[in-house]
């Protein structure tokens, strides 16, 4: 029996983006973190939060298994975020665009992630119906994103956490490919 | 209606301002558009010299074919004013607009492109102002394996909608941010590397 490959996607950001329902999505398997009850001051956010980690398998072929990890949101829990992103292929950043608390949680994060390696990162905006929400050049300028693409997305739908999977792929396999130039002109016959 | 019937529109421009950008090329594009205008832009290593008016030399460039239209490779004197292309390409888009002829000399050449990728950057942080129709565009990328100009461009008949599409063409064009499927040798050859992995990966989450 052939054993089967592991590769490693990290979906991360500060607490309340939409992490554990973006992995419902992309997996086959998911076993979620204890959801408790918040009690510092998160509570005022959300009343439910993940503790521990949120995992999901999808199955890609007999030979090939993808691991998705949500890291634990709450800063308390930074000690995890090295070990996890250990390996991975790439990682999702996902924010609340419209909590000001996030945003200024995600600063910190993000800056830990993009210092820690150069692996591929794309950020997903989430809660961009909410009135709040900013638009996404204020975020970008606020966590100095640089040319990191930030997708606007509903995690709720499956569509929307598909895409952003799928656009991390691309941004993998295009940094490791160069462009095949070869015949690709707008062609003037 | 332009003089130009779709099937002689000469948009070679296009060609040559995305060769100089992705090459980081130095040097002088002049041309004379269809319509007689003369202009020309300064390139250095793939930024454009100069300032606003330069931005409006790169929109006029864009708007209608061209009579001729010359790369000369030379050294830039003067490279102390200069913006990123990607910033002086998308604020020249912004404000190009096309009139029906050659909006469907510019369809037709596009959709004639083979399978496409398109490489997803925060475009609106470079002033472009229909951030959601790039988005669209690599979205609908995304989705299928082997996407086409033609599928992005079939989806409207509608010609301010025609337009929009084809402005983030033309911008994703000449940045080089749209780009052939390469030849996937290193994923065929070994499913294990890295793109070999994700490129399964990919097909799989297609198929959800």
């Amino acid at each position: 029996m052939t054993q089967k490959s592991i590769a490693k996607i990290l979906i991360t950001g500060p607490f309340n983006a939409g992490k554990t329902t973006l992995i419902r999505y992309v997996s086959d398997e998911q076993t979620s973190g204890k959801d408790v009850q918040a009690t510092d001051a998160l509570a005022q956010y959300k009343s439910m939060t993940t503790v521990g980690l949120d995992f999901g398998i999808l199955h890609v072929d007999e030979e090939l298994d993808v691991h998705l990890f949500g890291t634990p949101g709450q800063a308390r829990f930074n000690f995890m975020w090295k070990i996890l992103s250990k390996g991975a292929l790439g990682t999702i950043f996902l924010i609340d665009s419209s909590s000001q608390r996030a945003i200024d949680e995600a600063k910190k994060m993000y800056q830990f992630y993009r210092e820690l390696s150069d692996m591929p990162i794309i950020i997903g905006a989430t809660k961009r119906d909410l009135p709040d929400a900013k638009d996404l050049d204020a975020l970008a300028l606020e966590l100095d994103t640089g040319d990191t693409p930030i997708i606007p997305c509903d995690t709720r739908k499956p569509d929307d956490s598909r895409l952003l999977v799928l656009s991390l792929l691309e941004e993998i396999i295009t940094r490791a490919t160069p462009p095949n130039e070869d015949e690709f002109e707008l062609s003037l016959d | 209606m332009s003089s130009h019937p779709p099937s002689s529109a000469k948009f070679e421009q296009l060609n040559m301002l995305r060769t100089a950008i992705m090459q980081k090329q130095t040097g002088v594009l002049s041309f004379t558009s269809a319509s007689g205008k003369r202009g020309m832009i300064q390139i250095a290593t793939g930024n454009i010299i100069g300032d606003k008016g330069s931005i409006d030399d790169i929109a006029i460039l864009l708007s209608e074919p061209v009579e001729s239209c010359i790369w000369r490779e030379s050294s830039i004197e003067n490279t102390e004013d200069w913006q990123e292309a990607t910033h002086a390409i998308s604020q020249a888009v912004s404000d190009t607009h096309w009139n029906t002829s050659a909006l469907l000399a510019l369809k037709l050449l596009f959709s004639k492109l083979p399978p496409v990728r398109i490489r997803m950057i925060p475009i609106h942080r470079y002033g472009y102002k229909d951030g959601i129709s790039y988005l669209m565009l690599h979205h609908q990328s995304l989705r299928t394996e082997k996407f086409t100009l033609l599928d992005f461009l079939n989806e409207t008949s509608e010609s301010k909608e025609l337009e929009r599409r084809i402005k983030v063409l033309v911008l994703g064009y000449c940045l080089g941010l749209i780009t052939a499927i390469p030849q996937q040798q290193a994923a065929t050859k070994n499913k294990n590397s890295k793109v070999g992995i994700a490129s399964r990966i990919l097909r799989r989450i297609r198929g959800m």
